[in-house]
C-alpha cells in the first residue's frame, strides 16, 4: 500500500548497528520529538517533517538550486541556503548532483519498512538481533508503529524500542505486546530542571516508566532504564543516584549510563542551526567509578556502563 | 638552541609546574624566540610535549595500580578533571578505563596462551632469519636452479621436450647444493631470495645477464651459460604462430586482456600425499607399470628421470647433516642426526612420522616449484594431508602437540616470502561429508598468529561448522592483521564444482590455488588466472560503434547502429551480445593457445602427482589431468551494472539525460561534472542490497555464465567462470572509457566482484546481500571479495557477534570473503612514512603484500574501498 498520509517521517535506517540492543540490529529512526533536549544529538530528528541538508564541504557550485529557487543564493562565491520561508519541497535536494544539498525524510508504507527491515533477518537470527524503533520519538506514531511491530512478529524479527517517554499512555498500550525489549530514558529526575534541560517536566516520562515497568514485569519483558550522562547538566551524582534508584525501584530490569557524544554538532551545521549546547569535559569522575559507587550505594549491581 | 639540554631540563622537571616562560627564563632566552624555536626543532608545540611526556609517564603509573589523584598531583596537575581532560586527548580514554583496557587485554592474553601453543625460540630465531633480506647469501646460490636446470636440458636432454624437460628438472635435484640453516628442523632450500621468483628461461639477453651478475655464478659458468643459451633454447621453443592475431581478436586482446598466461604455469595443488604414501621409489614403481601398459614414451621417460634424481636427493642432505653434526655443539648436532634420519627416509620412501610427512612434503614442494616457479603453486589442505601421521605419532608416543607445533611452524618459515601466494587451506568437510577439522586445523591457524607474518591460508567452512573453529579463525585475523586466513563457503563452492562434472566427492576435497582459484588437488589442471576479459568495455564498444573509444582505430566489436535510436531493451541486448563476442573470442583465444602448450610446456612432477596423466600417458598439459579445465576472469561486472542501472534510471525511465549527452560523455571523459555526479549519485549502485541495481549485476553474471556453458561445448574444453580481477582493475580501468556509472576514463574498475571502491555505504550486511545475490553457485572459480573492516570488529567484544554474522552470510551463499583490518587514516600515514611501516600487509587481491611494496595507484585503491566500521 501507499504511505498514508499520517505516516511519520523515516530519519534514517540504519543497518548492521551492532550497540541498540541485543545482536546484531537494524535501527529505525522516526522523524519528530516532543523534547527539546538541548544536547539532542539527533537535532534532525526534532522536526516531523522533511529537513533539507547541506554539507558545504560537497557543493560544486553547479548553480542548479540557485536557478531553481530564490531560496538559494551565491553570497561570496559560497552558495546559501536561506531557511526562512523554505517550503522543504525538497527540489534543490533532488537536483543536487553532488549530495551538498540533501533531505532527511522519507515516508514508508508498514509493508515497506517491514520489507526493509526483513532483509537482514538471517542475520538476526543467528545473532539474536532483531529491529529496535528509535528517533526522535517512536511512540508518536502508536498506529504505524503497530503495523510495522506486527508484521515483525509475524515474521519473527525480534523487536526493541528506544523512547523518551514523553507520550500518551495509549500509545505505550498500543504495541506493548508487540516489543520484546524497551530503552526509556532517565534524563533528569527534577522536574524543573528536566523542563529547562528539555522543554518538558518529567512528570509523564516518570509515570510511564513505572507503569512499563510494571507491566514489562508481568509479561516477562525488559525495561531496561538509561540516562545518557550529559556534562554539567545531569552528572552531579545525588541525581544519577536517585535515577538509579528510580528505576530499580520500578521495576526496570537495568539501569544503564550512557556516555555523551557530540556527533550532533556537526549535524547542526548541516541543518543551519547553532549549536545550542558547548559540552566540555567536565565529568568529574571516571563513569566506571561513577557505577561502582552507585551499585554500592544501591546496595546490589544495578548500573551498568555502556559505551 | 640547547635542545638536548632543554629536554633534560624538561624531563626531570615534569612533576612542577613547568611553563614555557620559565623554562625560557631559566635558559635566558625570551619566550617567544623560546617557543619558536622549541617547536622548530622538536615539530611539536612545548605545551603539546611536555602534555605528552607527561601523559605517557602517567600512564605507566596508572598501569602500576597509582591513584589517579596521586599521579594527577605527581605530574602537576592540581585536579583529576584537569588531569583527565589531558589523559583523553591523549590515550582517547580515563585513566581507570586504560588501566581496565590494559588489565583485561593481559588477563585475554594469559587465558589465550592457556590455550596457545606458544613460538618456542628456535622459531623465533628461524623466523626472524626468514624475514631478513640476506642478500649476499641468497644470491650466491639463487641462480643454481636456473643454472642447473639449463645445464640439465642441455647436457641430458634429448630430442624429445618431455625427457628434455625432465632432464632439466632431475639436473636441479641431483646437482643443487645441499642447503640447512642452523637451528632447522626441516631442510631444503626454493632457490629464491625475497625478490627473485628463482627462475629464469634464458630467453632475454638483458634478463640473463642481470641474474647472471647478481647471483654469483663462477665466470666459467657464465661463459658456458652464454654459449648454450641458444641450443637450450632450440630444444624448448615455442610454435608462436598460434599467438598471431589479426582483426577484432588482436584489439581485443591488447584491450582487454583476452589473452596471455593461458598455459598452466605455476598455479597447483599437486597430490603430495602421494609422496608421502608411496614415496619416490613407489611413484616410480607406478610410472613403470604405467609404461608397460601404455608403451615407452617420452613421456614416462622424462618422468622417469625425475624420480630416479628423487630418490637421491635425501642421501645428499643426510650426508651433509652428518657432516655439518661433526663440528656442531652438542643440541644442535642432535638436531642434525634427527635431520639425517629423517632425509635418509624421505622423499625416497613412504613417511612413517609426523616429522618425515612434513619433510616429504617440503621436498615435494620444492620439486614443484623448480618445475616452473614458486609463484602460486600451493599446497592444499595440509590439516587433512598430515594428520594420520599426527595421529599415529601422539598415539604412539613419540610425538607431543608442542613438537607438532614446532614442526608446523618450521614448515611455515619455509615457505615465507615476501609475496606469498602458496597457499594452504585448513577446515572444511571430508570428501565424505564428516568434518574436516581436526587438531592440525587449530594448530595451523595457532602457528600463523604466532609467528605474525603472512601466510598465505584459507579457511574452509559452511554454516554448520563448529562456531568456536571459526570464531578462533576470525580472531586470528585480528591479531595478525594482514588479511589472513581469508573464508571459503563449502555450501557454494562444492555445488558450483558440481556444475561442472565434478563428482561430490571430489567437490568436497576442494582447496585453492594462490589467490582464490578453486582445484581438486592432485586431480585438476585449472589453468587459473588465465582468459581474462573486462566486459566493461563491451558497453564502450557499443555506443561507439563497435570501436575502442580508448584506441579509436582498433574495431573489436560488433556495430550495433545508433545507440541514441534504441531503447533500452535494444541497448542492453546490444551491449550483451558483444559481452558474447568478447567471451567467445577468450574462448577461442584460450583454445588456441592451449595447443602450443601441449606440446612444448611438459611438467614432469605435475603429471606424476595429478590423477590422470600416468594412466593416460598424457602431460598435464596436454590434457593429462582427470579434470581439465580453463578459468575464465570475468572484470567489471559491478561497474557495468552501476552503468545500465545509472541508463535505465536517468535516461529511460526519468528522462533528465538523453542518450546522445551519455555518448558524449564516455567520449569526452565527462565535460560537465554536474552530470557525471548525477550518474554517481542519482542512480543505485551494486553493494547496498538494492535488488534493482544488484539483480542486473546477477543478470550480467548469468549471461556470462550461459555463454560460457555454450562455449565449452563448441571449443571442446570446460570453461569456468571467475569473477576475480587479480591486480587487473588498475590496469583495465586505465584502458577503459568514462564509463555512466560516473567513473572517469583510465580510473580502477571494481576489484573482482566486489562493489566499486567507496560505493558500498549500507552497512556490512547490505554489502554480503549483495554479493549473495550474484549466482555465486554457477562460479566455482569463487567470487573475491575484499572487505575493509574496522579491526575493533574482531575484538572479543564484537567477535562472537561477528562469527555468527559471518555464519549467517555462509547460510545466506556468501562465496568468499578476505578482510582488511586497517583504517584508512594508517594507510595515508603510511603513504607519507613508509619508514614507519615496515610491516604493515593488506589484503591487496587474493593475497596480502606489504603495503610500502605497493605502487601509488595501487595504494589509492585500497584507501579508496569502503570502510566498514562498528556502529
Amino acid at each position: 500500500m501507499q504511505p498514508s498520509d499520517n505516516a511519520p517521517y523515516i530519519m534514517q535506517i540504519l543497518r548492521t548497528s551492532m550497540h541498540d540492543g541485543d545482536g546484531l540490529r537494524t535501527v529505525v529512526y522516526l522523524k519528530g520529538c516532543p523534547l527539546r533536549c538541548i544536547w539532542c544529538h539527533n537535532p534532525e530528528g526534532q522536526s516531523a517533517g522533511i529537513d533539507v541538508f547541506y554539507y558545504e564541504d560537497k557543493c560544486i557550485k553547479c548553480g542548479r538550486c540557485v536557478e531553481l529557487c530564490d531560496r538559494h543564493r551565491v553570497i561570496d562565491d559560497a552558495m546559501v541556503l536561506d531557511r526562512e520561508g523554505c517550503a522543504r519541497c525538497g527540489k534543490c535536494a533532488e537536483l543536487c548532483p553532488s549530495g551538498a544539498l540533501s533531505l532527511c525524510g522519507s515516508r514508508m508504507s508498514p509493508e515497506e519498512l517491514y520489507a526493509a527491515i526483513e532483509r537482514d533477518k538471517r542475520y538476526f537470527d543467528r545473532t539474536g538481533g532483531g529491529v529496535t524503533f528509535s528517533g526522535g520519538e517512536a511512540l508518536l506514531y502508536p498506529d504505524y508503529l503497530s503495523r510495522v511491530l506486527a508484521l515483525c512478529k509475524q515474521g519473527g524479527i525480534n523487536t526493541a524500542i528506544e523512547s523518551a517517554m514523553h507520550v500518551k499512555r495509549q500509545a505505550i498500550d498500543k504495541v506493548i505486546d508487540l516489543v520484546d525489549c524497551w530503552m526509556v530514558d532517565i534524563k533528569h529526575m527534577d522536574s524543573d530542571i528536566h523542563k529547562r534541560l528539555t522543554g518538558k517536566g518529567n512528570e509523564v516520562i516518570l509515570e510511564n516508566i513505572a507503569y512499563l515497568a510494571a507491566e514489562g514485569k508481568k509479561r516477562g519483558v525488559r525495561v531496561i532504564a538509561r540516562t545518557p550522562l550529559v556534562p554539567g547538566c545531569n552528572d552531579e551524582y545525588q541525581n544519577l543516584l536517585s535515577s538509579a534508584r528510580f528505576a530499580r525501584e520500578s521495576g526496570c530490569s537495568a539501569w544503564q549510563i550512557l556516555r555523551y557524544n557530540d556527533l550532533g554538532q556537526s549535524k547542526y551545521t548541516r541543518l543551519g542551526e547553532d549549536v545550542p549546547f558547548d559540552a566540555r569535559p567536565q565529568i568529574k569522575e571516571s563513569i566506571l567509578e561513577l557505577v561502582e559507587r552507585i551499585d554500592r550505594d544501591l546496595g546490589e549491581p544495578f548500573a551498568v556502563y555502556k559505551p | 638552541m640547547q635542545l638536548y639540554r632543554i629536554i633534560k631540563y624538561i624531563n626531570s622537571n615534569l612533576d612542577k609546574s613547568i611553563t614555557a616562560e620559565n623554562t625560557a627564563e631559566h635558559f635566558g632566552y625570551s619566550k617567544w624566540y623560546f617557543c619558536e624555536a622549541f617547536k622548530r626543532y622538536t615539530g611539536q608545540t612545548f605545551v603539546e610535549y611536555v602534555r605528552r611526556v607527561r601523559m605517557q609517564r602517567a600512564a605507566i603509573d596508572i598501569l602500576e595500580g597509582k591513584k589517579v589523584l596521586e599521579v594527577a598531583l605527581a605530574y602537576g596537575y592540581d585536579t583529576p578533571s584537569g588531569f583527565n581532560k589531558s589523559f583523553i586527548k591523549q590515550f582517547g580514554c580515563y585513566p581507570k578505563e586504560y588501566r581496565k583496557m590494559s588489565e583485561d587485554a593481559k588477563k585475554r592474553y594469559e587465558e589465550r596462551k592457556k590455550n596457545m601453543l606458544m613460538l618456542t625460540d628456535r622459531c623465533a630465531m628461524l623466523r626472524d632469519k626468514a624475514m631478513t633480506f640476506d642478500r649476499e647469501y641468497t644470491h650466491k646460490i639463487c641462480a643454481q636452479r636456473t643454472y642447473h636446470y639449463a645445464r640439465g636440458c642441455v647436457l641430458e636432454g634429448s630430442k624429445t621436450v618431455p625427457e628434455t624437460f625432465g632432464a632439466g628438472l632431475a639436473s636441479v635435484i641431483r646437482n643443487a647444493t645441499p642447503f640447512i640453516r642452523e637451528g632447522e628442523l626441516l631442510v631444503g632450500y626454493n632457490f629464491a631470495d625475497n625478490g627473485y621468483e628463482g627462475y629464469a628461461l634464458f630467453n632475454d639477453p638483458e634478463e640473463t645477464k642481470c641474474i647472471t651478475d647478481a647471483m654469483g655464478l663462477s665466470d666459467s659458468e657464465v661463459e658456458w651459460l652464454k654459449e648454450n643459451i641458444g641450443s637450450y633454447l632450440n630444444k624448448c621453443e615455442f610454435d608462436t604462430s598460434y599467438y598471431a592475431r589479426e582483426g577484432r581478436e588482436w584489439g581485443l586482446s591488447m584491450e582487454c586482456a583476452a589473452v596471455g598466461r593461458c598455459v598452466s604455469f605455476n598455479h597447483s595443488v599437486i597430490g603430495y600425499q602421494q609422496v608421502l604414501e608411496l614415496g619416490f621409489s613407489g611413484l616410480l614403481e607406478r610410472v613403470r607399470h604405467f609404461k608397460g601398459i601404455n608403451g615407452d614414451t617420452p613421456f614416462y621417460r622424462g618422468i622417469e628421470k625425475v624420480c630416479l634424481a628423487a630418490l637421491e636427493i635425501g642421501e645428499k642432505y643426510a650426508a651433509e647433516a652428518e657432516r655439518m653434526a661433526l663440528t656442531a655443539e652438542e643440541g644442535w648436532a642432535c638436531d642434525l642426526k634427527r635431520v639425517a634420519a629423517v632425509c635418509r627416509r624421505v622423499p625416497a620412501y613412504p613417511a612413517r612420522t609426523f616429522h618425515e610427512a612434513c619433510q616429504a612434503l617440503l621436498f615435494a614442494h620444492y620439486f614443484n616449484t623448480w618445475e616452473d616457479g614458486i609463484n602460486a603453486n600451493s599446497l592444499g589442505r595440509l590439516d587433512q594431508i598430515l594428520y594420520p601421521y599426527y595421529k599415529a605419532d601422539i598415539e604412539k608416543g613419540i610425538l607431543t602437540k608442542e613438537e607438532a607445533f614446532e614442526l608446523i611452524c618450521c614448515l611455515w618459515i619455509k615457505l615465507y616470502r615476501n609475496y606469498d601466494v602458496q597457499q594452504s587451506c585448513v577446515g572444511g568437510i571430508k570428501p565424505d561429508g564428516s568434518d574436516a577439522v581436526n587438531e592440525l586445523s587449530w594448530m595451523m591457524l595457532d602457528a600463523t598468529e604466532a609467528l605474525g607474518f603472512v601466510r598465505c591460508l584459507s579457511v574452509r567452512y559452511s554454516p554448520r561448522t563448529d562456531r568456536a573453529f571459526l570464531r578462533r579463525a576470525l580472531e586470528v585475523v585480528g591479531h595478525v592483521q594482514k588479511g589472513v586466513p581469508f573464508f571459503f563457503n563449502d555450501d557454494v563452492l562444492i555445488p558450483a564444482l558440481m556444475s561442472h562434472g565434478i563428482s561430490l566427492e571430489d567437490a568436497r576435497d576442494y582447496t585453492q590455488i594462490g589467490c582464490v582459484e578453486t582445484v581438486i588437488p592432485g586431480k585438476s589442471n585449472p589453468h587459473a588466472v588465465s582468459g581474462i576479459t573486462n566486459i566493461l568495455k563491451a558497453l564502450e564498444y557499443t555506443v561507439n560503434n563497435g570501436k575502442s573509444i580508448m584506441h579509436p582505430d582498433w574495431e573489436c566489436a560488433t556495430d550495433y547502429g545508433d545507440v541514441t535510436k534504441m531503447d533500452y531493451k535494444t541497448f542492453k541486448d546490444s551491449v550483451f551480445a558483444n559481452i558474447d563476442e568478447m567471451l567467445r573470442a577468450t574462448c577461442n583465444m584460450y583454445t588456441m593457445d592451449l595447443k602450443p602448450a601441449r606440446t612444448n610446456e611438459y611438467k614432469p612432477i605435475k603429471s606424476l602427482l595429478t590423477q590422470g596423466c600416468l594412466e593416460r600417458g598424457r602431460d598435464f598439459n596436454d590434457g593429462g589431468a582427470i579434470y581439465d579445465y580453463c578459468q575464465v576472469m570475468l572484470c567489471g561486472i559491478p561497474n557495468l551494472a552501476d552503468s545500465l542501472a545509472a541508463i535505465k534510471k536517468l535516461v529511460f525511465d526519468e528522462g533528465r539525460y538523453t542518450m546522445e549527452q551519455v555518448v558524449d560523455a564516455m567520449k569526452n571523459n565527462y565535460p560537465d561534472e554536474a552530470m557525471r555526479l548525477d550518474f554517481l549519485n542519482k542512480a543505485p549502485k551494486f553493494g547496498n542490497d538494492i535488488p534493482e541495481v544488484d539483480s542486473l549485476a546477477a543478470e550480467i553474471m548469468d549471461y556470462c555464465c550461459d555463454r560460457l556453458e555454450h562455449y565449452s561445448e563448441l571449443f571442446g574444453q570446460d570453461f569456468h567462470a571467475q569473477p576475480f580481477t587479480f591486480l587487473d582493475m588498475i590496469l583495465h580501468g586505465a584502458n577503459t572509457a568514462a564509463s555512466p556509472d560516473g567513473r572517469k576514463a583510465g580510473e580502477p574498475i571494481a576489484y573482482s566482484a566486489s562493489p566499486m571502491q567507496g560505493r558500498d555505504f549500507n552497512g556490512f550486511t547490505a554489502l554480503i546481500n549483495s554479493l549473495c545475490a550474484l549466482p555465486t553457485k554457477r562460479t566455482p572459480g569463487t567470487t573475491s571479495a575484499i572487505v575493509e573492516v574496522d579491526p575493533k570488529l574482531f575484538t572479543d567484544y564484537n567477535l562472537d557477534l561477528f562469527t555468527d554474522i559471518m555464519l549467517a552470510a555462509a547460510e545466506n551463499g556468501l562465496s568468499n570473503v578476505q578482510f582488511n583490518t586497517v583504517d584508512a587514516d594508517t594507510l595515508l600515514d603510511a603513504q607519507k612514512h613508509p619508514e614507519k611501516y615496515n610491516n604493515l600487509a593488506v589484503r591487496v587481491s587474493g593475497f596480502s603484500q606489504k603495503f610500502n611494496l605497493l605502487d601509488k595507484s595501487l595504494q589509492n585503491h585500497i584507501i579508496g574501498r569502503t570502510k566498514h566500521a562498528t556502529i
